[in-house]
């Protein structure tokens, strides 16, 4: 009887647990009408247009025939693939760490000075200002007949081609001064929201402020750096639109990007190198930032 | 307070986004729908009445109370309104009399043979009946005179001032428009007493040249070279409230229209219950005084109106008959009537797109021919570069459309990359359907069909070709660019403060793209950019621009070639030009032009072409259809008539015909205007210049020219761009040689490499 009784309380327990847990299941999937927009736009514009050019990535140029891999054959044999990868993966490379770097500096600094959240929104401004504009004035400042090349020729020095051979920096600049705000208040935030008493018990115990920023923020930080990581990778190949403004569709070879590249198939209707090279580029993107994801998760 | 604030900021960011907006007034207008259903204009050409002489149809209408009367001051002759046609008799004016004295500039007279006439000295004096010889000096003022009904003329005194244009109103008064003689002053409207051809000025003046039309109570003042509209109110004697629309909508309308500046090219005139009828080669409109719309009831591309004659610009005059019945004066002087049927049935079945990059007065000649050829086919221009779109954007527009399947039936190359569309298979291979497309005459085949590596991929519509004309030497002796600019630097070295040459050219990129086009030495059919060619190309630049060129852009404002005003210069005595080097696009204006011109001056020589191993040209209008296109016959038919005679007869002036029967036309026609051309130099002195037809010889040597023609001249868009900005930046010294040359060579290591 006890037995059955405990069995009927242990049936009921377990009769409970799965009505709940349905309930709990029912519950979970209430979100799912509210990722639908979300995902339908994602299905629609992204997913379905890059299975077309999958599929494209295999067919002829105008008249859709099979080719096989002669697309990727193409691009694999393409100088100008090779040009437009190298300069981008060279543009990440110095970009990536420099901004990181340089704001995470700036932000460290910011955090110690009493008004810092006035400071906040002006560092959005370089987010604000129209790319067409920004590249105005950098083109008023830096064209061979620019402001800084008529002081140059002022003081008896010769003319620099800062849109020639300096292009590649001008373009690090631009893309280090539009992105250093945004990147400054991710560090702020992520410096804020580590607790004071950390430090304030380190200090205590003899630590400097040295010390407190190499084994008490910095680690703290971690999160954070993956963030901008990831942000600050996915906007380097979006600096495009700077190079384009800046030099037209065919640039200084130094800053030939990878969107010149499929800018220009599109124009020439070479879509089919286009749909084989985007593959590509996705599968790199995608590995790179899975095994970042990877990595990182291993450590924590 | 904080409402207050609000509001504040709301009106200024209002006034931010006003500001943005285009200020000028938007007009609108309710165009024709391509499916109209029933009811539609019907065009009816008039034939001249007998014993009219070839004239005929030039002059402006005058409409009194429905009876048109139009003369013209070419032919001397009067036309009268007869049922549905015209009866041609003599003008009757006192001036006009045998001895040839005077010159007619306009004339208009009522049906009663009254009117008024501007006439000035002619130029020429038959001092023996047989040869005209020049005069020492040439009164060039223009005499205005009222005309009685008996032929009488009575001069008006028009003080310092020219008249212009002049016209009368139904209950006889006579308005006319007047400038000083030295084109200072402002132009004024004034009012002639026809009693005592006295002269009232009012004070109403225009900006700009304008003409008179009369509709109803209203004088409206319409400039077709600065798009400038005032209307005046005869009735409350001050100019009329809220035309903004008709002003706005004649700016819009005239816009792209008067590419010379000399030719009528749009006309208004009454219409009925306060309304006004507006004709330019768009089409026609009506305009009901008031109201904020324009209704478009014809579309130009669709008739006769829309046609653009070698000579003629578009429309001249327009006047309204009764009962939805117009008279149109088009290119060419074609007299037409346009009646609206109500019972006609909509004609439109189906569409024709055709793509280009941009604007090509000449391919609207073609759409026009092909319309009204089979009106069944509605074609629709898509224009790549308009709007402030690049040569990339539009492009992309077009591969957009071919991967969306939904391409262009018609594609005009000119600008792309023909190769690489080629590569693409892109273009259907037209070598079936050549004995279709083919005129009865024939094609000139080096000039039309040269696209034709592997299939023919285009057929182009006209040509161009290189000449260089000196009066220093031999041109024969000149074989490339670089000996060009050697024989301008010895010349300017010679004769110190003399241009040694005119390249046509304004500013140093059009220095490049002349040099380009010219010397054809930078073209290889496969598109390929040879550095040490480049270089070359560059320094040759370079050294013209530094030895010779004018760069001031002074020859624009002329109506005529400025290959042929280079001429003269350099025949007159202040010798500033002494080797022209130009493309030759148009037979009268500038082969004539220099043929002629080397029998004036024995010592001037002329050569097609100037490289002896690449005897280049320029094709232009090159039409290749899209090999998926949804409409290959219709297309098919739109480049057979690109190469008709009907459609190539219009190619006078942008280019020379392909068309052998249209081109060799050219050998026996008369020279339109003018057989002689009377010019005064700095110092006064007139020079007198014989323009001639070319005789045999010169025609051999012109076709031996064209028979061996091997170079087209077809570089893309973007690599024109490349090349004449950097040697450009090379001439004007903002760039070295090396620095130049390297820009072109990344541009094209990169390309070749994509």
């Amino acid at each position: 009887m006890t037995d059955a009784v405990h069995y009927g309380i242990k049936e009921n327990t377990e009769n409970k647990t799965k009505t709940t847990d349905k309930r709990k299941n029912k519950r979970d999937l209430r979100y799912l009408p509210f990722l639908l927009p979300g995902a339908v736009g994602v299905i629609v514009f992204i997913i379905i247009p890059f299975a077309d050019s999958a599929r494209r990535s295999f067919l002829t140029n105008i008249t859709l025939e099979w080719c096989g891999l002669d697309n990727y054959r193409a691009v694999f044999n393409n100088e100008a693939f090779a040009l437009a990868m190298k300069n981008t993966l060279r543009f990440t490379a110095v970009c990536l760490p420099l901004l990181t770097a340089v704001s995470f500096m700036i932000a460290y600094v910011l955090s110690k000075l009493i008004h810092a959240r006035l400071i906040r929104s002006v560092l959005l401004f370089p987010m604000a200002i129209p790319t067409a504009t920004m590249v105005l004035i950098w083109q008023i400042l830096f064209a061979d007949s620019g402001c800084i090349n008529g002081i140059l020729t002022y003081l008896g020095k010769g003319t620099v081609r800062f849109l020639g051979e300096g292009s590649f920096w001008l373009l690090v600049g631009s893309y280090i001064w539009k992105n250093l705000g945004y990147t400054v208040l991710l560090w702020l935030t992520g410096i804020e929201s580590i607790s004071s008493s950390l430090c304030e018990a380190a200090k205590t115990d003899g630590a400097g402020e040295v010390q407190c920023l190499v084994y008490i923020i910095m680690p703290s930080l971690r999160p954070t750096l993956y963030t901008i990581t990831i942000i600050s990778f996915l906007n380097s190949f979006k600096v495009f639109r700077e190079a384009y403004l800046l030099a037209g569709s065919y640039p200084h070879r130094d800053i030939y990007l990878m969107q010149h590249l499929f800018s220009n198939w599109f124009a020439e209707m070479d879509l089919g190198k286009m749909a084989a090279a985007a593959v590509c580029v996705f599968t790199v993107v995608f590995v790179a930032a899975a095994l970042l994801k990877k990595v990182w998760d291993r450590e924590w | 307070m904080k409402r207050k604030k609000f509001a504040a900021w709301a009106a200024a960011l209002m006034m931010v986004l006003s500001g943005c907006a285009d200020n000028s007034a938007e007009v609108a207008v309710k165009e024709m729908s391509a499916d109209t259903g029933k009811g539609r204009y019907v065009e009816q050409i008039i034939t001249p009445p007998e014993g009219a002489s070839d004239g005929f149809g030039a002059g402006e209408f005058v409409n009194t109370d429905g009876k048109i009367v139009f003369s013209s001051p070419h032919t001397y002759e009067r036309y009268t309104a007869d049922g549905d046609g015209f009866e041609a008799s003599r003008l009757n004016a006192d001036i006009l009399d045998e001895t040839g004295k005077y010159y007619l500039i306009d004339i208009k007279t009522l049906p009663d043979g009254s009117g008024a006439l501007i006439y000035m000295d002619s130029v020429y004096d038959e001092d023996d009946g047989s040869e005209e010889s020049v005069p020492e000096s040439i009164d060039l003022t223009y005499h205005f005179a009222l005309l009685a009904p008996d032929g009488t003329t009575t001069e008006v005194d028009t003080g310092n001032s020219d008249i212009y244009d002049f016209e009368f109103t139904k209950d006889g008064r006579l308005f006319c428009m007047m400038q000083s003689k030295d084109m200072n002053g402002t132009p004024v409207l004034c009012e002639v007493d026809t009693k005592t051809a006295a002269v009232k000025p009012m004070s109403v003046n225009t900006s700009s040249r304008c003409n008179i039309d009369i509709a109803g109570k209203y004088l409206v003042l319409s400039s077709d070279t600065s798009g400038e509209l005032m209307v005046y109110d005869m009735e409350k004697n001050s100019m009329a409230d809220d035309t903004d629309t008709l002003e706005a909508f004649w700016k819009e309308m005239i816009k792209g229209e008067n590419s010379n500046g000399m030719e009528p090219v749009g006309d208004i005139c009454e219409g009925e219950e306060n309304s006004v009828y507006l004709v330019c080669s768009k089409g026609l409109y009506r305009y009901e005084f008031g109201k904020t719309t324009v209704e478009q009831l014809i579309d130009g591309k669709t008739c006769m109106i829309g046609m653009k004659s070698g000579y003629g610009q578009g429309v001249s005059y327009i006047t309204y008959e009764g009962d939805d019945s117009l008279l149109v004066q088009c290119a060419d002087n074609t007299l037409v009537r346009y009646k609206y049927d109500p019972d006609a049935p909509d004609l439109v079945k189906t569409k024709l797109r055709v793509f280009v990059l941009e604007d090509m007065p000449e391919l609207d000649s073609v759409v026009n021919s092909f319309r009204r050829a089979d009106p069944t086919v509605d074609v629709i221009i898509e224009t790549g570069m308009e709007n402030g779109k690049t040569y990339e954007d539009a492009m992309k527009e077009l591969t957009t459309q071919v991967m969306s399947d939904d391409p262009p039936d018609v594609l005009i190359l000119d600008g792309m990359d023909i190769k690489n569309l080629t590569d693409k298979k892109l273009l259907k291979d037209l070598s079936g359907d050549i004995a279709d497309i083919t005129p009865e005459g024939g094609l000139l085949e080096k000039a039309a069909l040269w696209n034709d590596e592997g299939g023919l991929w285009s057929a182009a519509g006209g040509f161009s070709i290189p000449a260089i004309v000196c009066d220093t030497g031999s041109a024969d002796s000149i074989h490339s660019l670089a000996e060009l600019a050697k024989a301008a630097e010895k010349i300017h070295d010679e004769k110190k403060g003399s241009y040694a040459m005119d390249l046509e050219m304004i500013n140093s990129s059009e220095i490049a793209r002349n040099a380009v086009l010219i010397s054809g030495e930078l073209s290889d059919k496969n598109g390929a950019l040879d550095s040490a060619a480049v270089r070359s190309f560059f320094e040759s630049c370079k050294r013209i621009s530094d030895a010779s060129c004018r760069k001031d852009g002074a020859m624009e404002e002329y109506d005529i070639s400025r290959l042929f005003i280079s001429i003269l210069d350099s025949v007159s005595d202040d010798m500033e030009f002494h080797f022209v080097p130009s493309m030759l696009s148009s037979y009268t204006y500038d082969i004539n032009a220099i043929t002629s011109l080397k029998d004036y001056d024995s010592s001037i020589s002329l050569k097609y072409g100037l490289n002896d191993d690449k005897h280049s040209f320029v094709p232009s209008l090159n039409a290749g259809i899209c090999s998926s296109a949804k409409n290959a016959d219709n297309a098919k038919a739109f480049i057979k008539c690109m190469l008709s005679d009907e459609t190539q007869k219009t190619f006078s002036q942008q280019f020379l015909p392909v068309n052998s029967n249209c081109f060799k036309a050219n050998f026996e026609d008369d020279i339109y205007f003018t057989t002689g051309m009377t010019i005064s130099n700095d110092k006064g002195e007139m020079l007198s210049y014989d323009w001639n037809n070319t005789d045999e010889d010169e025609e051999s040597q012109l076709m031996a020219y064209i028979d061996s023609m091997d170079t087209p001249v077809m570089l893309d868009k973007k690599t024109m761009e490349v090349i004449c900005g950097n040697c450009a930046n090379y001439i004007d010294g903002s760039m070295t040689l090396d620095e130049a040359v390297k820009a072109v060579e990344d541009y094209t290591s990169i390309r070749s490499r994509e």
